[in-house]
């Protein structure tokens, strides 16, 4: 049960919400700017939408990927060094 | 008189070559016929293999349905294991000694065993696991049996396989897993109609186990199912844009044929390759668990990848292209067209071809061995990083094992995995009987 | 390390003072990093929100650009089949050519002994000595690979007949119906799992051969290669009778047209005519049972011995290939032993032998299909 509250988990929910979000924000937008403008626009509404979702997704996906193969071994590999450093010291 | 061999009077020599032809082409039919029997021989043989497989498999099984169990007066005494509102204590539980309350009753009901070496012998007729399973029944239940209460208590595996017939009386003594003593105490005890065989629920219910009694197949088959989910998460989706892109994306050239060479090769790798595969690059590289049914699920992914490549673009070369044509021809662009057209024309066809795959690779065993779900595991995984095995795993393990009662196990576990099997294939089928079209 | 790393987690009570506090600085840095992470994830997505939020307006070609990104986002998944070989390559690659920096390249495909687990006694033999240096055991995979091909050999005897004349019949002989009834019974075998054969193998079939072995006055091994290949055999049967049918029945009807105008029997036009023009496509088939043979693992690690024989006597113990590779990287070896990299230079060997089977199947077969074009 846990899992569902674990920071990963909130992470992972909170950027789903954010792409639905930005698809209906998108979405309105262009919407407005089209009635506005008396224009009929390129694609269909949810096109624009699916465009700012995937800027919002898809960099946060890579950027979460890199730090999944970066942080954790940096991560670990201080502690190492830490840890090599107290043994080193006499006692 | 108009046939034109009877007006020809042969002479005497061709006549003689007439008769030598007739003769021989009795010869010639029955080589002919003789062909025709080896290929009956050739299947009724392989079949017969089939058959035999199977009634091998069900008849070493289908006692493992049920479990030997012996009837017990227990006195449990409740004021050891309550607090003091009455309630049970699980620390106090866990620190009672319930085997020994247990042997203690038993032995107290055959009062002439009195040797040491005796009083074991009598203790191995209970499970290993009777004070355990008890336990976990009274704390289930939340209420302790007042005294003198007769409660079934599950057997050691050899009694298990004696009341099943799989443990030979006529054997030397010293060749039997239980000495004529304890047969002895067995029949009485037979006799007295305190054995009985009852469903073997904890096969269904429980994971691995170091006694045959208190082994299931429950951890083994929620780890293949986890392994499951993250093949069909990763592959499915993987393999349906990977033939999308094939049939209408890419562009004819080297890259092209290259990713084509590739799936179809990597269709016939060993599957063992792709366990070293995940063992060198998975666990090795990335660092990911061993024994996990995540890393279990990538690699069968990877390993079912080809198989679903190949089944997508047959339905989506199924569909006729007038539904492409007619969705371009409206305005639609080439991706509308085959997301909003295509695809779901072609979706039983993708859907039937995942099935099969996934069945494949539910039997697979070798690569999930070589990335480690092949350890010994008592709990049931509850995460996708848990360790864990999978059925197949669980079915090569206990066959590893030198208990007759876990070859009775894994002829059973290949049952439930013959069913699941047998349940997905059938499912294809029906599925693509269903949505078949023809155009 | 790992060791603080599952403390760090909880996993696992600290030993000491000192672990335990090594354990919260790592828990702690891990902590901020999470919250580093977070952070960066919501600027991040912040900065891609309003950029292309700023950029919606009717005159944005938004289908366009998200048709472009998909199709890049296909052509990457075709492209993981490549990343799955040159993965396989890289990996066995990279372990076998640290194997074969300890042990050489000749001693391992020329070598006649194998036994990585122990070290040979010295004096054993005169040409163990020279392997004792090694310290970890002789990798000579000549007798692994030998017993591999006795195992493919007893499988390929039992399946090619079996199969190949169940395919005369299902092509050439059978009614429609009938047809229909054998061919997805025989398919049966192949989807049953390999584990379940490993099982039948060792638990039946071995016993039986042996016990037929006493019976007849032989000595077979309890875990002989014939229990081993016959079960493989088994095995491989649909695939010979299903591959060799498509291909007989791609024989071109004016072949067998002809042969009966010519006055032949069913079965002349069979053997005589049929089974020789499909005959690049039967090898082909071969080719591919064979592979699948010498890759299968679950029968012979069940079945098949672990002790290295030079032999051709089906009737004793031998191993092979897929059993040495499960052998040495279960159980808790080192990951870089000289042991477990031998796995990795087996592996690479299974997989050029397979991958050079299947080039030459996929060759035969085009040679059959150019043929009659």
């Amino acid at each position: 049960m846990s899992d569902f509250l674990s920071p990963n988990f909130l992470v992972f929910a909170a950027t789903i919400v954010a792409a639905f979000l930005s698809f209906y924000l998108a979405t309105g937008r262009v919407r407005k700017q089209a009635i506005a403008s008396q224009t009929k626009s390129h694609s269909l509404n949810q096109y624009y939408g699916f465009y700012v979702s995937l800027w919002v997704l898809v960099p946060a996906i890579l950027l979460a990927l890199i730090w999944m193969f970066a942080a954790d071994p940096m991560l670990t590999s201080a502690a190492k060094a830490r840890m090599e450093c107290r043994l080193s010291e006499p006692t | 008189m108009n046939n034109p061999i009877e007006m020809i009077q042969p002479d005497a020599k061709t006549q003689a070559r007439f008769e030598k032809i007739a003769q021989g082409l009795k010869k010639r039919h029955a080589a002919s016929r003789r062909l025709k029997t080896y290929g009956i021989m050739a299947i009724v043989t392989a079949i017969s293999f089939l058959a035999i497989l199977l009634t091998t498999i069900i008849s070493n099984g289908y006692t493992a349905i049920q479990q030997t169990e012996l009837q017990i007066a227990l006195t449990i005494p409740a004021e050891k294991l309550q607090n003091d509102d009455g309630a049970i204590d699980p620390v106090k539980a866990r620190n009672f000694n319930w085997n020994g309350l247990i042997k203690k009753a038993f032995r107290a009901e055959f009062p002439d065993v009195t040797a040491m070496l005796d009083k074991r012998a009598l203790g191995e007729i209970l499970s290993k696991n009777a004070g355990y399973d008890l336990r976990r029944q009274i704390e289930a239940k939340g209420v302790i049996p007042t005294g003198g209460t007769k409660l079934w208590i599950k057997t050691s595996d050899d009694v298990d396989m004696l009341m099943k017939g799989r443990l030979d009386r006529n054997l030397d003594e010293s060749q039997r897993r239980l000495s004529d003593q304890q047969i002895g105490w067995i029949d009485k005890l037979v006799a007295d109609d305190r054995i009985r065989l009852v469903f073997n629920d904890t096969f269904f219910t429980a994971a691995d186990s170091r006694e045959p009694e208190s082994a299931g197949v429950l951890g083994a088959t929620v780890g293949s199912a986890m392994a499951l989910f993250v093949t069909v998460l990763l592959a499915l989706p993987l393999a349906v844009m990977a033939a999308v892109y094939l049939e209408y994306f890419a562009p004819p050239g080297r890259v092209t044929d290259f990713i084509e060479v590739n799936i179809n090769n990597l269709a016939a790798v060993p599957s063992i390759v792709f366990g070293l595969l995940g063992l060198a690059v998975f666990l090795g590289f990335f660092g990911m668990p061993r024994s996990a049914p995540l890393v279990g699920g990538m690699v069968l992914a990877l390993m079912t990848l080809p198989t679903i490549i190949i089944a997508t673009r047959a339905s989506i070369r199924a569909v006729p292209t007038s539904i492409r044509d007619a969705a371009l021809g409206l305005g639609a662009s080439r991706m509308q067209a085959a997301i909003d057209h295509i695809l779901p024309l072609a979706a039983p066809g993708i859907l039937t071809g995942t099935i099969i795959g996934i069945a494949q690779a539910l039997g697979e065993t070798a690569p999930l061995i070589m990335i480690g779900m092949v350890a010994f595991i008592v709990d049931v995984p509850t995460t996708l990083t848990d360790p864990a095995t999978a059925l197949p795993v669980q079915i090569y393990i206990w066959s590893d094992s030198a208990e007759r009662a876990f070859y009775e196990r894994s002829s059973l576990a290949i049952m439930v995995l013959l069913t699941f099997l047998i349940t997905m294939n059938i499912s294809a089928v029906l599925l693509r009987r269903k949505f078949e079209k023809k155009w | 390390m790992a060791q603080l790393v599952n403390i760090a987690a909880g996993y696992i009570k600290a030993p000491d003072a000192v672990m335990a506090a090594q354990a919260e600085l790592l828990r702690a840095a891990q902590a901020s990093a999470d919250r580093a992470r977070s952070l960066t994830l919501a600027a991040v997505m912040c900065v891609g929100f309003f950029y292309a939020f700023w950029r919606v307006s009717p005159e944005l070609r938004a289908r366009v650009l998200c048709e472009a990104f998909l199709r890049r986002l296909f052509f990457l998944s075709a492209v993981v089949a490549i990343l799955t070989t040159i993965g396989i390559v890289a990996s066995l690659l990279f372990e076998a050519v640290r194997f074969f920096r300890e042990i050489s390249l000749f001693d391992f495909f020329f070598g006649t002994h194998w036994s990585p687990m122990t070290a040979l006694r010295p004096g054993d033999t005169a040409a163990a000595d020279e392997f004792v240096a090694g310290s970890s055991g002789s990798f000579g995979m000549v007798p692994v690979m030998a017993g591999t091909l006795l195992v493919a050999v007893i499988a390929m005897a039992v399946a090619v007949p079996i199969g190949l004349f169940s395919a005369i019949y299902t092509s050439e002989f059978a009614s429609r119906r009938v047809r229909n009834i054998v061919k997805p019974t025989l398919e049966v075998l192949a989807g049953v799992p390999t584990v379940v054969y490993g099982f039948f193998a060792a638990l039946t079939a071995a016993p039986f051969f042996r016990d037929l072995g006493l019976v007849v006055g032989l000595d077979v091994s309890s875990q002989s290669a014939l229990a081993a290949g016959g079960v493989m055999g088994i095995m491989i049967i649909p695939f010979i009778s299903s591959l060799s049918d498509d291909v007989i029945t791609a024989v071109p009807q004016s072949l067998r047209d002809g042969a009966y105008g010519l006055g032949s029997t069913r079965g002349e036009t069979i053997i005589r005519v049929v089974l020789p023009a499909a005959f690049p496509g039967l090898v082909g088939a071969f080719l591919l049972a064979i592979s699948r043979a010498i890759g299968e693992t679950m029968i012979v690690v069940m079945a098949a011995g672990v002790a290295a024989n030079m032999t051709i006597n089906p009737l004793e113990s031998v191993t092979t290939v897929t059993v040495q590779i499960v052998m040495l990287l279960t159980g808790d070896n080192e990951f870089d032993s000289v042991k477990t990299l031998s796995a990795f230079a087996l592996g690479m060997t299974l997989f050029v032998i397979t991958l050079l089977l299947n080039v030459a199947a996929l060759t035969a077969s085009r040679r059959l299909g150019q043929r009659y074009e």
